[in-house]
């Protein structure tokens, strides 16, 4: 953990809490940085530390200070900081758990509740419920304060998720989307789908979970969305039918030819 | 000093289509006889996308049992939250169970605190949280302080068994319960032999397990090793409820059922077990290794219908005593024979 530094002059600090997706953090603290706020505290738990340090290694050019402090030690950091006027607490990023427990410590520890921060964005209707606006970082406190947030480059969610630029090149089918802020792996289904034997079908089905596999053990499962293309459907074609089965299990979904 | 109020009104969002993680709060919160005899009613808040996707009836039916009064008040939805704000007027001894929805925690939050350092407060509110293991639950009590601040007070609750398979299977189309009765002496015989046995074959003849757990033939022997499974699960002390062939109902209506699990319990700490069995002969060690990992992939990544937190689930796969050696056991997919199923429960 990097320990505040003493003699700054720290009016107004935002605490954000470091969850499974590190790079939505790293925008967050990019937006809060410049806008009156002077100090930046990413909260993060065991799970999420290294995360909290790469984020400040990116960070270190930004106007306000930011530093990582263990979410359960966020009181100890506060009784040591009274010159600190104004708390703000960012919710979404982090767990609930982590949500409460630094609104608690922030109130009991000042005897005032900090301004919550959430990030939102407009989400059509019908589908998937894809965002039809840009995503904002909103202040709950009078609804108007409002900071439309920005993308972040592959590269820097590379160092976020510490994966070396030759690895992501090493799969074809993946993708950064700056829009989501989520990489995106493709399965393609073969061309030759409906004349593969089942035995063909069974092999490249188990080299794909490999793939599924590898990449969730190197970004982590909250980093990384898989989609398909459409399995052929037909007689004599069910056990393409179990293929897809099998990968919505695993969370994968699509349709069928 | 103003007079504390007891918890009276518990405050809920409940979660899109998912009544269990619902029932589980509203639970664990009345869970002390003191604040049960207190809690009058319960005030679901819900936007137009939550109406739509979950079965208020289901819940209702549910909470019959506490004698709890619903109340119902409809929120914005998402988008226009952040504009119009939450409708709600805060009461004494209202208390907020965290919601799923950080968006609804910051807001509800903001809301509680606005409200109990206003001019005229409420005397105090609550907030109860049920943390992701589900068996504690954090109260925290919020008051206004003479400079107009607030005051908070927290303290931490481990609770005791607080769920039921019923509250999870709105989206179960049918399951079976455990069949197999036999001696639970005869069972840990069977399953002693299986742990020492190098010849499946020969301890499923001279054991009878074909005509014991009734399966038609040696070759159908997977159905009746998840028999063996499902009986020794439900002789465990530790366990509240077993059911198994648990189909699931195709997100499509009129489909066939779009899954089948094999065994499904509730621990006595609330929590649950998502058993899976595989019989497996070893008779190609690579092969067998193969299909284990693909298994406990397969369960380490699977979305159940209900989404409730994952440390509330505890994934196991049953499998031989030979096929449990070729795969390494974690805490995210336990893997074990029938006779590390015991140990394995009783440790959760």
């Amino acid at each position: 953990m990097v320990p505040i530094t003493s003699g700054m002059a720290i009016n107004q600090v935002a605490v954000i809490p470091v969850g499974m997706s590190p790079v939505h953090c790293l925008r967050l603290v990019r937006r809060f940085s410049g806008n009156h706020i002077s100090s930046i505290i990413l909260a993060v738990s065991d799970e999420t530390e290294n995360y909290g340090e790469r984020i400040c290694e990116l960070c270190e050019n930004l106007e306000a200070e930011v530093l990582t402090c263990d979410y359960k030690n966020i009181s100890t950091l506060i009784s040591n900081r009274k010159e600190i006027k104004e708390w703000n607490l960012m919710f979404g990023p982090g767990t609930r758990d982590m949500g409460v427990s630094l609104w608690f410590d922030i109130v009991s520890s000042t005897g005032f509740p900090p301004k919550n921060w959430v990030q939102h964005s407009r989400k059509a209707n019908s589908g998937k419920g894809r965002n039809i606006s840009g995503e904002s970082l909103v202040g709950v406190f009078d609804h108007s304060t409002k900071y439309q947030l920005e993308q972040v480059s592959l590269e820097d969610s590379l160092h976020v998720y510490s994966v070396s630029m030759e690895d992501y090149l090493s799969y074809p089918e993946l993708n950064w989307s700056e829009d989501e802020t989520i990489f995106q792996y493709r399965i393609i289904i073969p061309e030759n789908a409906k004349s593969m034997d089942k035995k063909k079908v069974r092999k490249w089905e188990e080299e794909v979970f490999s793939t599924i596999q590898s990449l969730r053990k190197l970004f982590g499962k909250h980093a990384i969305k898989f989609s398909r293309t459409l399995i052929p459907s037909g007689e004599k074609l069910e056990y393409w039918s179990t293929v897809g089965s099998r990968m919505r299990d695993h969370g994968i979904r699509g349709g069928s030819a | 000093m103003t007079e504390v109020i007891l918890p009276e009104r518990l405050v809920v969002f409940p979660s899109k289509g998912n009544n269990a993680m619902t029932l589980t709060s509203i639970m664990n919160a009345i869970h002390y006889p003191k604040i049960k005899n207190n809690v009058k009613s319960v005030l679901l808040l819900y936007d137009e996308s939550v109406k739509k996707t979950t079965d208020f009836d289901y819940l209702k039916k549910m909470l019959k049992p506490t004698k709890l009064i619903v109340e119902e008040l409809q929120i914005p939805e998402i988008n226009d939250l952040i504009s119009k704000n939450l409708n709600y007027k805060i009461k004494d001894g209202d208390c907020i169970l965290v919601p799923a929805l950080q968006l609804h925690l910051a807001m509800v939050l903001h809301h509680v605190s606005t409200e109990v350092s206003s001019v005229v407060p409420p005397n105090n509110a609550y907030i109860c949280f049920t943390k992701p293991q589900g068996n504690l639950v954090r109260w925290i009590s919020v008051s206004k302080s003479e400079n107009g601040g607030l005051i908070t007070e927290d303290s931490e609750h481990e609770l005791p068994f607080k769920s039921s398979i019923d509250w999870y299977f709105e989206s179960v189309q049918n399951h079976t319960f455990p069949n197999l009765k036999i001696l639970g002496s005869v069972l840990e015989q069977i399953i002693k032999s299986e742990s020492e046995t190098v010849d499946l074959d020969e301890w499923i003849k001279s054991n009878d397990l074909v005509k014991i757990t009734g399966c038609k033939s040696c070759e159908n022997i997977g159905f009746g090793f998840e028999e063996l499974a499902a009986a020794t699960i439900e002789k465990n002390h530790s366990i509240h409820q077993v059911v198994m062939n648990v189909k699931f109902a195709s997100e499509l209506k009129g489909l066939a059922p779009r899954r089948e699990e094999d065994i499904i319990a509730i621990h006595k700490n609330g929590n649950m077990l998502f058993i899976s069995c595989k019989f497996n002969w070893c008779k190609n060690v690579e092969k067998a290794r193969d299909r284990l990992n693909l298994e406990i992939e397969r369960m380490k990544n699977l979305k159940l219908p209900f989404n409730i937190p994952d440390q509330r689930i505890s994934r196991i796969l049953v499998t031989t005593s030979m096929a449990s050696k070729l795969v390494e056991s974690t805490e995210d997919v336990y893997v074990t024979n029938l006779d590390g199923l015991t140990p394995i429960i009783e440790n959760l």
